[in-house]
């Protein structure tokens, strides 16, 4: 019989001697219309299931001491994604990667587990950018219109985007056709871009100050070369997230 | 990767798309080139509800555990996908091959409440199943039926191929087995039908015949058929702790309503509540061992990570071995920071301490379902409980810290007044004064008592000693709440109890379909017709539609509901033999209108006839 690793006693050991680790996975097919909710509560299972001796909360309905750096939205795929968690002792992270991959489903998969330096920021708080692939979900490439207008787009000086104002709005000020869309450049946001037949991909700023969204510049593209885009038509994959590190863009796993 | 039914289009424009695409930790993927009998499992209804079903899961399990079966699941598409599935001719699919429905070799369909009988024509339509069992051929599935609404089977026999009366643990590989028997052998299907209705516990609507007096009772229930039995007797499990229990229950991806480890801890119930049709079915009571309940419990937490469980039984409190099972729990739940919910337990010494171990008094309230306010109307219903009992037990739960009480009652139970009906207020008040008299003021920390009295209105069931009762009528219903309403009202303690009573269109329509006969068919599939669906949902339920179609099919509803029965009528259910007999239920009956108590099998035995299963605590009692 195994009796779980988390034992009372272990449970209330001073919260410094527990141990940061980030695991970082990624998610693909069906699985990905799991919302970010859910996907949090199948981890906490699985890392039930793996035994791993995570850290709870106190009280009567203990937590995992888990968090996730970024929410990913239903339908989005992911190549590298990260969550963080505290466990009672150092890991074996190569044997802690094993054991959650026996135990998650298909189209899952933990890609790298790794110990935190003491003092490293959460997940959460470092996110500064974010890698993404856009691709048609019928498989053919983007027609040679898109194409040539991601050239002018992506090769202009500026990225202007037109947006709702919410705050007018939220105030009752919004007045259609005056104040109702603000417009905004993010191009210093955009750290790279590049569209092929096969894929949009690029590198923009995940910080929750300056958050760009990929569809955007991608909807940006389609009104130069005068189509509609239907986002419901458009595959997103994350690639990957980054967090700042003497002015470079580093991955979260490297620490 | 599994190819999905549904287009990556639809899946994002539909709300949870995650109902659809399976693939959850513990659901079972086969080689299907291995396997020669595809199964189907249906709850019809969402899937957050059919999900928390234990008898679903463990039949999944079972059947899943032969070689040559793979038994799948399916749930009723919501509202949103229901509409897109048939604008664009999407037929109906399994969630593990994401396969059509239609192409299975059954589909089991269990039936937990009437109010989910237009969504078994809805999983039907989708799949493209003629809605009628005698318009099938072998390129439709075998369409059975299962669970407490089998064993009035009679409004929906159109509908089905076959029920199976009785627990799904004992029959299945023998039905199968011949199945597979018939298409070897080239058979038609009427004749597996023949046969498969002598496999004893399976019902075949088609095989049979009824005929109706002038009144509209049944006059005589035949079958039509040689060597058919003429009563069906339901399947039990004889060596519940020996039986298959789920190993690996399916951890769904979304929040279902019981989102935790199930652990059934014994089946039937010594009580006899006379309105109670659960605790009749599933005589006789019969205990799962302990200790394999205590491995059970590591190795469903082991192979689900879930964190709660809850134990599952008509009345917990009745497992002679509770305490030993629940100290241990609470060892082992504390050690892996898993919660525990214990619902169904009497309030005593025993089950105050051990739920103000396991949950925050300050969040948390206590459950009692004296369900009638009066002693008269208690004894009436054999409830076997006083106002005694009640108060202490509220006075233990007071004293333990707990501030909140929820009351369940009923309203429209045979033979009641309205004195009987005022003093379920008059309780109510009796329970916040305990309170004040128990917590003296500078112990009142969590705040003063807070009570939720809520009234269902009685719908009698088939297999109950209320069977028949005629039920009240609508504006009755309305008037008994108004009543209760106002004596709520004039008490003194009235800004501590919060009152709250059911829907009365919803019981009309529960007691039509709960002691219905085959005539009910047509209105069903007329009410389906004109869009009734998800019946069960007060924002998709349509009473005007219901009404209309029962109209139009001259159905008239006082037949089923308000009308007395009388003592020797035939009940459109009578050829299922559960265990319990008329002759017992009628002599209960007529008690219940003295307000005779009936002691529980555990104090007597009342010869209810459930011994002829030769098992359980009518052997174990000596
Ligand atoms: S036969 Fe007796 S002991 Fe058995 S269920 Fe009936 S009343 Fe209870």
């Amino acid at each position: 019989m195994v009796s779980g690793y988390a034992l009372k006693e272990v449970k209330s050991l001073n919260r410094d001697n527990r141990i940061k680790v980030r695991i970082k996975f990624s998610k693909h097919g069906p699985v990905k219309f799991v919302g970010h909710l859910d996907f949090m509560r199948f981890f906490q299972k699985a890392i039930r299931r793996a035994k791993i001796d995570i850290a709870y909360s106190e009280g009567f309905s203990p937590h995992q001491i888990m968090s996730f750096a970024t929410a990913l939205g239903v339908g989005v795929e992911t190549d590298g994604d990260y969550l963080d968690i505290e466990v009672m002792s150092t890991p074996d992270c190569v044997r802690m990667k094993d054991e959650l991959n026996a135990v998650v489903v298909d189209g899952v998969r933990i890609e790298n587990v790794t110990v935190l330096p003491d003092g490293t920021p959460n997940a959460m708080s470092s996110v500064a950018a974010a890698g993404y692939k856009l691709y048609r979900r019928d498989g053919l490439d983007f027609n040679d219109e898109v194409i040539e207008a991601a050239d002018r787009v992506l090769n202009s000086d500026t990225l202007i985007i037109r947006k709702e104002n919410k705050k007018a709005k939220k105030k009752g000020r919004a007045i259609e056709g005056v104040n109702d869309v603000i417009t905004m450049d993010i191009k210093a946001h955009v750290y790279e871009a590049e569209l092929t037949g096969k894929a949009f991909t690029c590198l923009v700023d995940a910080s929750s100050a300056g958050n760009v969204r990929p569809m955007t510049i991608l909807e940006l593209i389609y009104a130069e070369a005068g189509l509609e885009l239907d986002p419901l038509d458009i595959q997103i994959v994350r690639c990957d997230l980054y967090r700042e590190e003497n002015g470079r863009l580093v991955t979260l796993d490297h620490v | 990767m599994r190819r999905q039914a549904l287009s990556d289009r639809i899946l994002m424009q539909v709300d949870k798309p995650a109902r659809y695409t399976g693939g959850e930790y513990n659901s079972v993927v086969k080689d299907k080139s291995r396997i020669a009998v595809r199964f189907v499992m249906c709850f019809p209804d969402v899937y957050e509800i059919g999900m928390s079903h234990l008898g679903m899961q463990i039949l999944y399990g079972m059947l899943n555990t032969y070689d040559d079966v793979w038994c799948e699941r399916v749930f009723s598409p919501w509202t949103d996908l229901d509409r897109i599935m048939r604008d664009e001719n999407i037929p109906l699919f399994a969630l593990e091959s994401q396969e059509p429905v239609k192409d299975m070799d059954f589909l089991g369909i269990t039936l937990q409440y009437e109010m989910c009988y237009t969504n078994i024509l809805q999983i039907l339509d989708l799949a493209g199943i003629p809605f009628m069992a005698a318009d099938r051929t072998w390129d439709d599935p075998i369409v059975i039926g299962g669970g407490p609404c089998s064993y009035n089977p009679e409004p929906i026999s159109d509908f089905f191929d076959m029920f199976y009366i009785g627990e799904g643990e004992t029959k299945y590989r023998e039905l199968i087995d011949l199945y597979k028997a018939c298409k070897e052998a080239g058979e038609d299907r009427h004749s597996f039908l023949v046969k498969a209705a002598g496999l004893g516990g399976i019902y075949v609507p088609m095989l049979y015949d009824v005929a109706y007096n002038e009144d509209g009772t049944i006059s005589s229930f035949k079958p039509n058929t040689e060597n058919v039995p003429s009563v069906i007797k339901k399947e039990i499990v004889k060596d519940i702790s020996g039986a298959y229990y789920i190993e690996k229950p399916i951890v769904p991806f979304i929040k279902v309503t019981q989102d935790r480890v199930v652990l059934e801890i014994q089946r039937g119930c010594i009580r006899g509540c006379r309105f109670c049709q659960a605790g009749q079915l599933y005589r006789p009571v019969r205990e799962r061992d302990v200790e394999s309940l205590k491995k059970k419990a590591l190795e469903l937490l082991n192979n689900t990570g879930q964190e709660e469980i809850s134990l599952s039984s008509l009345s917990s409190s009745d497992y002679s071995k509770l305490e030993e099972l629940v100290d241990f729990l609470i060892d082992e739940c504390n050690d892996r920071s898993v919660n525990i919910s214990l619902p169904s337990l009497r309030i005593d010494n025993f089950s105050v301490d051990a739920m103000s171990k396991v949950q925050d008094v300050k969040k948390s309230s206590i459950t009692f379902a004296p369900e009638a306010g009066s002693q008269h109307m208690r004894d009436v219903i054999n409830k076997g409980i006083t106002e005694e009992h009640i108060l202490k037990g509220a006075r233990l739960a007071f004293e333990a810290g707990w501030t909140r009480i929820k009351l369940y009652f009923m309203l429209g139970l045979p033979g009641e007044s309205n004195e009987d009906i005022e003093e379920i207020a008059v309780l109510s008040d009796k329970i916040a004064r305990e309170f004040f008299d128990a917590v003296p003021k500078e112990k009142r920390i969590n705040g003063p008592v807070q009570i939720v009295t809520s009234a269902s209105f009685f719908v009698p069931k088939p297999f109950t000693p209320f069977q028949w009762a005629p039920q009240d009528t609508k504006d009755s219903f309305r008037e008994k709440a108004y009543i209760l309403r106002q004596a709520v009202m004039a008490q003194l303690n009235q800004k501590r109890i919060k009152f709250n009573w059911h829907e009365t269109d919803v019981s009309v329509l529960e007691g039509i379909l709960a002691r219905g006969d085959r005539k009910l068919n047509a209105a069903i599939l007329r009410a389906y017709k004109k869009g009734c669906m998800y019946d069960a949902w007060s924002d998709t339920y349509r009473d005007d539609l219901w009404m209309e179609s029962f109209d139009e099919c001259g159905i008239d509803i006082s037949f089923y509901t308000t009308r007395a029965r009388g003592l020797d009528e035939i009940f459109p259910w009578d050829f299922i033999f559960c265990g319990v007999n008329k002759e017992y239920l009628k002599s209960e009956w007529l008690r219940s209108k003295e307000a005779v108590v009936t002691p529980n099998c555990a104090v007597k035995c009342n010869g209810c006839g459930a011994a002829a299963y030769g098992v359980g605590i009518c052997t174990e009692r000596g």
